[in-house]
């Protein structure tokens, strides 16, 4: 391993090795906030941690991707982009069809690993735009905004302090040549040079931009924004047929003279379940005209109540159902002269 | 060529090491309280920043047909040959149910919608109606025109059934299965006692979708 300067007493490896981690790791984070800073102020690009994998495989869960807001115009079919949708959420899928009216444009949207487009269309004036995506990286991001995370940050941020400035104190000017924090462990350990003074003031600038700049990221109110690429699934159930009876016609419609010498119509019941009522075609052959007339179901039989010659047909009523005439008819003959007004067949 | 420390140096030296590690211990400790969640509140700030994550695949089943996730077997479509039912007369019903599974490792919300096409399939035609959690019954005979299908009891009426057209109809939204969960669905076909005399002889047939969307936390 080589032998670096890790501004504090080494009393063995292990101080000066974590020292050297933490520094490192210090530094990534302060480039990659400064980043991160510069491309939201600069370029007003948003943050998109993905929440769930329905853009799989290009994006899966728990991936970072950096988005720039689009004017509704702009909007491409295969464009992956990300809108709010009517319950609030946001929703990053990739565009189908884009259907620009004036300044709005009306998305449809399907997640890759999905089989049909979103229920909903999305209208819109702009969307963010996903230019490049990484994966795992919203992860750490998610973590690091949580104030556990922050926490930790910040801790990572006063370790950094505590390792670059020590020997600051400790060592008169004098004695380090007016360099700050380099000096020779004991033991004949080597004398790294005033050459490595100029990265750990520079780390040391960039932790405390980084913490400014990781503050007005996680601060700026929406920069980084949680989306969701939600997985569907669409089953249908399809019926059989339903299908409604026709009524069957009442057959065996004749004219039966019954007690008393008195003629009546009836029919026999008809095939199927059986019927709510009957309506009866009378047609009064004389007049040649025709009047209908409800009867209940029982008993099967029609009276005239007035006189005249009828030839009568049946039909069987069920609810609000009718069936066709019967095929036949019979005739009666209600109130022939001469006789007591009783109906004749 | 720098000089050994001053006489005080290894005890401030041991003093900064101690409250360096005494940082690397809270920021460790942090760093696992938010990858554990154990801190709720702290959790449920990070809820608002950018919410939780959900891995997994999403799959629901009807009476175990349309197996598979995503793109393999969505949309599908299956077709129930026993919801059927001929030679109805006013009145009568029909129902069905059958096991609705999240088959997924991700929990879903669903919404249930259905459509109707074909003439019976008008005001006063064929009504539909969805139960959960019940099972099916049927009783009564065709010959006897007076079937009656229903739902742990339940049977809709003239009043309550859903008429199922061209547009569809929304009988229940954001049912949430668990992943691996079942829930039995039933479905009442009913025709209307007061279907007009043109219905004699139609027929029609209804579609019910399970759109079934991820589980947001």
């Amino acid at each position: 391993m080589r032998e670096t300067d890790v501004a504090m007493r080494p009393q063995s490896k292990v101080p000066r090795v974590m020292g050297e981690i933490v520094l490192w790791i210090g530094a990534i984070l302060g480039l990659v906030a400064i980043a991160a800073g510069i491309a939201v102020l600069a370029f007003d690009v948003r943050f998109l941690v993905f929440r769930s994998g329905s853009m799989a495989p290009q994006i899966h869960t728990g991936a970072l991707a950096i988005a720039r807001p689009v004017a509704a115009e702009e909007i491409e079919t295969g464009d992956v982009v990300s809108v709010r949708s009517a319950d609030g959420m946001q929703i990053t899928h990739r565009v189908v069809t884009a259907t620009v009216r004036g300044d709005e444009a009306s998305l449809l949207l399907r997640g890759d690993a999905n089989g049909a487009p979103d229920a909903e269309v999305y209208t819109v004036r702009s969307a963010d735009r996903v230019l490049v995506s990484a994966p795992y990286l919203g992860y750490v991001v998610a973590r690091a905004l949580t104030p556990a995370g922050l926490v930790a940050l910040v801790s990572w941020f006063l370790m950094l302090l505590l390792l670059t400035t020590e020997s600051r104190g400790l060592q008169p000017p004098a004695r380090t040549s007016g360099r700050r924090g380099v000096h020779l462990p004991p033991k004949g350990r080597r004398h790294m040079g005033p050459r490595h003074m100029g990265p750990r003031i520079g780390l040391v600038s960039i932790l405390v931009a980084s913490v400014v700049l990781t503050v007005l990221v996680a601060g700026s109110g929406g920069a980084v924004l949680g989306t969701f690429a939600l997985l569907d699934d669409r089953a249908t159930m399809t019926s059989g047929a339903f299908v409604g009876r026709t009524l069957a016609a009442p057959t065996g419609v004749t004219c039966v003279t019954g007690a008393g010498s008195d003629a009546y119509i009836e029919w026999a019941s008809p095939s199927g379940p059986s019927p709510t009522g009957y309506r009866i075609y009378v047609t009064n052959t004389e007049a040649g005209s025709t009047t209908t007339e409800d009867v209940p179901v029982t008993p099967r039989e029609w009276r005239p109540l007035v006189t005249g010659k009828f030839s009568v047909r049946v039909a069987q009523r069920r609810n609000l159902w009718v069936s066709a005439q019967s095929a036949s008819s019979a005739s009666l003959d209600a109130g022939v002269k001469g006789s007591d007004y009783k109906a004749k067949c | 060529m720098a000089t050994h420390r001053s006489e005080i140096a290894p005890a401030r030296s041991r003093l900064r090491i101690r409250a360096i590690l005494g940082l690397a211990a809270v920021a460790i400790l942090a760093v696992g309280m938010s990858v554990k969640g154990t801190f709720a509140a702290w959790t449920d700030a990070a809820t608002m920043q950018t919410g939780t994550f959900a891995t997994g695949t999403l799959d629901i089943t009807l009476d175990g047909n349309l197996v598979g996730p995503g793109t393999a077997n969505n949309p599908g479509t299956w077709t129930n040959g026993s919801f059927a039912l001929t030679n109805l007369v006013p009145a009568e019903s029909y129902a069905v149910s059958f096991p609705v599974k999240n088959n997924g490792t991700t929990g879903l919300k669903y919404t249930l919608t259905g459509t109707g096409s074909g003439a019976l399939a008008v005001a006063n035609g064929m009504q539909f109606a969805v139960y959960f959690g019940v099972t099916a019954s049927n009783a009564g005979t065709e010959a006897n025109g007076n079937r009656v299908g229903s739902c742990g009891g339940s049977t809709p009426t003239d009043g309550t059934g859903t008429t199922l057209t061209g547009t569809s109809s929304t009988f229940a939204t954001d049912r949430v299965l668990a992943a691996g969960v079942t829930e039995t669905v039933c479905f009442v076909a009913r025709l209307n006692s007061s279907a007009p005399n043109t219905l004699q002889g139609q027929s029609m047939t209804a579609s019910f979708l399970f759109n079934a969307r991820q589980l947001t936390a």
